[in-house]
């Protein structure tokens, strides 16, 4: 597989990481560089001669440097060298790369040998219940305490909430932590951010709060939902689904996931990455999450734009988006040909459908089109040959404006309910990936 | 949702929550048998927000603005894409960088793929790179421009019809709304194209600019005035602002025959006259015919005692700058406006026979100056070479009272002389023993770059032999080292081969690195500026 200059930059971990790369990225500073069907690979003379290797199928790489950031410099300027030279000819891979892969595969092979004799492991089925009806206590206990909070708010009034201080939304948040209630937690924690963010802010503070309410109103009746459903409000709660309960039993759907877009956020010291992934047989859309610790890498590289071929295991839902990548067979750089795309009453109608399932729906991925920008109403406009029209969020798109010229294209993107998030575009029959977000 | 809005907003305990059953969302929490106020209206707030999410309708499409127009020159590469991408992303100290890559592209016919039209829109506010970065926009590029009021620089850079016709609404509109610094070069260009039309813009206007701007924009006719100008430079001249005066002065001064030359002329006259060689006998013509030196008069010079009213009426300042006498002052200001052409007629000298005779004066600081910025002022080629042959041949360890600003002004002589004369100076600085007492970044600044392959090629004999025989601490080597990173950007791409040769060994030192590292990042520029040309040119 061959990436683009642009999606190389984007696996940079920084912007310094990227510009000591691109130095790295001539000829003179590498020897035995090498490239087969299953790696790329160089020796690159530092301070002393480093060992790179990328491994192309699971899209993985390794540096003998001491370098704590992944991927190094050495790795973005191998990548480079491959991608602007022809420096890096096809060969044989030597020993150090083919010991590198055959260890990589028996760590894989180990790994799922591992994941297999846990679930086999006989489970101590009386503590496990103990340890579980403990939780539902102390999460139950939780909820309510939160209910008399929310109420609370209302008796005394929304318009007093501009003079509390974060404290008041943080004590809030860490009892719901105490409670093993981290969903709940993150959600009060974000109600913070909407006090005085506006002029509707009242508006959108009482619609979470009453989103919410109806979590909270629907834990309390579990046992009457569809166990779908049931899954979303525990979710929602704070219960997370054990990965290897997901692959186990987990929906899977094999097909050529093209990574829409990605974005990365900071939530403390945590880095979450979001890519939205589309089947491009199925129509399936999935949203694959990624965390990873300060500077530390995230597991598996997914590059916007990609194609991989792969299966998907998703998490059970009533409106199943969520999953994770349990097999990765190939990878193709770009996506050229045609995506199937809806108009914009399709796209309201889609999403009032998928709320009616799943009521605490936060956004849907979605591929519009044929729309053409509108640049100068505010926000920007989507808008389609109906005369329908779309807001979009986020800052100016001027790349994307740039890309489309003003004609009509095939719009990726993420819907919330008011407005489309772009993730990229149809342009002259290639899909384009606005860019990462991070 | 606005009534459960206000409820919420006052609180409930002020305000009990109606009963109304009229909104969906009351009937299914009345369902849910909520008794507490608060929850009542939490659940039917909760319910209400996803009704109107589900139920929200398309908003209607505005009137949309034409597509571009197909580009009609070609995008360059990916690889030539991501070293642009680079560039546009690095500091203002790498702008000459930006600007190369966009003459290559340029010379090779190529634009920026729309990927990077926004970054390149966002350079920052600099003349030269955003004239630069302009021309390789594209078609596509312009029309993404319309859409900022921050980019109308990529649009507005006045194009004026080649041919006579009135200038277009958008020119109009550039010179009634624009900035100053587009008014200016608007002015110019119609300038160009018809004067007369330039002309009367400038005084409709005139009497309601700022003096900064009309400074700028009598740049227009000063560059190049003819004899049409002079009424509009006359008017100038009795201007308020002593800047438009002084402009408006030596753009007078440059137009053969007008009034004010000839006055000038006049007074010049006044003040230097030209006495022939004594006859001497035959011995003492034999002596110079072996000596190889011509017959050269002397020059006189003869000062007025007082500066009369119609020369301060014509722009000459009475008061001196500090370190020069003021009689002096008057000699400087009125041989600067005097071509150096009328020097050579009245004596029959060469520029250079003139500047040495100036030089056996007791006014010698005064008239040299003045006959350099007559030769900057007239472009007056071999005047220009004959001062700075001068300066490099008797520049003093230091600058004495009153004498010549060197350090100033032989980078101006250079910068204005043909670059082959200027390369040839320095090549001979940089041959000769003395390197060490010059400011030779300054000097090398001023030439025109890229250099050609004969100077590049001298000053790499020049630098490497330094760098492998000198003492790297010494000063001559400082000023050696001082100099890479002009070489980096002004080196031509026949020496890229002969830069890029390994560092002595002596480098290697730790007491060292600093050189370097210099020398490092001078290779890299110059390593980046061989990968342009191979991305963009293919060569």
């Amino acid at each position: 597989m061959e990436l683009s200059l642009e999606q190389i930059s984007a696996l940079a971990p920084d912007a310094s990481s990227l510009a000591a790369g691109k130095k790295l990225g001539s000829p003179k500073d590498w020897r035995s560089c090498g490239q087969s069907e299953l790696a790329l690979w160089g020796e690159c003379q530092g301070s002393a001669l480093y060992q790179v290797k990328v491994d192309l199928g699971a899209f993985a790489y390794n540096c003998s440097c001491p370098s704590r950031k992944l991927p190094c410099k050495h790795v973005l300027g191998l990548l480079l060298l491959s991608a602007s030279t022809s420096h890096v000819a096809a060969a044989a891979a030597p020993e150090w790369v083919a010991a590198w892969l055959a260890k990589r595969a028996e760590t894989a092979q180990k790994k799922e040998e591992k994941q297999q004799a846990a679930q086999d492991k006989p489970v101590d089925a009386a503590a496990q219940a103990k340890r579980a009806a403990r939780r539902e206590s102390s999460v139950h206990d939780g909820v309510a305490q939160l209910d008399l909070w929310m109420n609370d708010l209302v008796r005394a009034g929304l318009a007093g909430l501009e003079r509390k201080p974060l404290a008041f939304w943080q004590e809030q948040a860490k009892r719901l932590v105490d409670a093993q209630a981290k969903g709940l937690a993150r959600r009060v924690e974000r109600l913070s951010e909407l006090v005085s963010s506006g002029r509707d802010w009242p508006a959108r503070m009482l619609a979470e709060l009453g989103r919410l309410a109806l979590a909270t109103e629907a834990f309390q009746h579990l046992d009457a939902l569809d166990p779908a459903l049931q899954a979303d409000v525990r979710q929602i709660i704070g219960w997370t689904v054990d990965s290897a309960d997901v692959q186990a039993r987990g929906d899977i759907t094999s097909d050529r996931w093209l990574a829409l877009g990605q974005s990365v956020q900071e939530e403390e010291r945590l880095r979450v990455e979001r890519n939205w992934l589309l089947g491009l047989s199925t129509g399936r859309a999935a949203l694959v999450l990624q965390f990873a610790f300060g500077k530390q890498p995230f597991e598996t590289a997914i590059l916007p734009g990609t194609v991989i071929d792969g299966d998907l295991a998703f998490y059970p839902s009533a409106l199943a988006q969520r999953a994770q990548i349990v097999a990765r067979r190939a990878c193709e750089q770009r996506f050229s040909g045609q995506l199937a795309a809806i108009s914009i009453d399709e796209l309201l109608s889609g999403f009032a459908a998928a709320l009616a399932v799943q009521p605490w729906l936060e956004s849907l991925p979605a591929v519009i089109g044929p729309v053409r920008i509108a640049p100068q109403s505010t926000p920007w406009l989507a808008c389609d040959n109906s005369g329908a029209a779309a807001p979009l969020a986020g800052s100016p798109h001027w790349t994307l404006l740039a890309l489309c010229a003003g004609k009509p294209v095939e719009l990726a993107g993420v819907w919330d309910g008011a407005a489309l998030t772009p993730l990229g575009a149809m342009i002259d029959g290639n899909y384009v990936a606005i860019g990462s977000k991070r | 949702m606005q009534h459960l809005v206000e409820q919420a907003i006052v609180g409930t305990a002020r305000l009990p929550t109606s009963q109304s059953a009229d909104h969906p969302a009351i009937a299914l929490v009345d369902r849910a048998a909520a008794t507490a106020a608060e929850r009542r209206l939490l659940l039917a707030a909760g319910v209400a927000s996803i009704y109107e999410t589900a139920g929200r309708l398309a908003t209607t499409a505005p009137e949309l603005p034409e597509p571009a127009a197909p580009q009609s020159q070609v995008e360059c590469n990916s690889s030539a894409a991501a070293l642009m991408d680079d560039l546009l992303g690095r500091a203002i100290v790498d702008q000459p960088l930006l600007v190369e890559a966009c003459e290559l592209l340029l010379e090779a016919r190529q634009i920026l793929p729309p990927a990077l039209l926004f970054r390149a829109l966002e350079i920052p506010n600099r003349k030269e790179l955003r004239a630069a970065v302009r021309r390789v926009l594209g078609e596509r590029g312009r029309w993404l421009a319309q859409f900022n009021d921050n980019w109308q620089w990529a649009r507005h850079h006045a194009e004026v019809a080649e041919t006579a016709e009135p200038p277009s609404a958008e020119a109009e509109t550039v010179w009634q709304e624009g900035e100053l610094p587009a008014r200016a070069e608007l002015l110019g260009k119609i300038r160009q194209q018809d004067a007369a039309r330039a002309r009367r813009w400038l005084a409709d206007v005139w009497n309601t600019e700022k003096a900064d701007a009309r400074v700028a924009l009598l740049a227009a006719f000063t560059a190049m005035p003819t004899a049409d100008d002079i009424p509009l430079l006359e008017l100038a001249l009795k201007d308020r602002s002593a800047a438009v005066r002084s402009a408006a002065t030596v753009a007078l001064a440059t137009i053969k025959d007008s009034p004010l030359s000839a006055r000038m002329v006049e007074r010049a006259g006044s003040m230097l006259a030209y006495q022939e060689p004594a006859k001497g006998g035959v011995g003492l013509a034999l002596k110079r015919m072996v000596r190889g030196k011509a017959s050269v008069g002397s020059l006189v010079v003869a000062l007025p005692a007082e500066l009369p009213q119609d020369w301060r009426l014509d722009g000459i300042e009475a008061k001196p700058p500090q370190g020069r006498g003021e009689r002096a002052h008057w000699l400087v200001q009125v041989v600067s406006l005097v071509s150096p052409e009328h020097w050579n007629q009245r004596t029959s000298l060469s520029a250079a026979e003139v500047v040495e005779a100036a030089s056996q004066t007791e006014h010698s600081a005064a008239l040299i100056e003045a006959f350099a910025n007559a030769a900057l002022t007239f472009h007056a080629t071999d005047w220009l070479t004959a001062v700075c042959d001068h300066g490099l041949a008797h520049v003093p360890a230091k600058r004495e009272p009153g004498g010549i600003d060197w350090v100033n002004l032989l980078p101006r002589l250079l910068s204005a002389m043909p670059a082959a004369d200027a390369e040839q100076r320095l090549a001979r600085l940089l041959a000769g023993p003395a390197t060490h007492a010059w400011d030779l970044p300054t000097l090398l600044q001023a030439i025109a770059t890229p250099w050609s392959e004969a100077f590049g090629h001298n000053y790499l004999r020049w630098f490497w032999k330094l760098a492998k025989n000198v003492d790297v601490r010494s000063s001559e080597a400082q000023r050696a080292w001082s100099t890479l990173p002009q070489a980096a950007l002004a080196l031509p791409p026949a020496c890229f081969a002969a830069a890029l040769s390994e560092p002595p060994a002596a480098l290697e030192e730790s007491s060292h690195r600093y050189w370097l590292n210099e020398l490092t990042k001078c290779q890299e520029t110059l390593r980046l500026r061989k990968r342009l040309r191979e991305a963009i040119s293919g060569s």
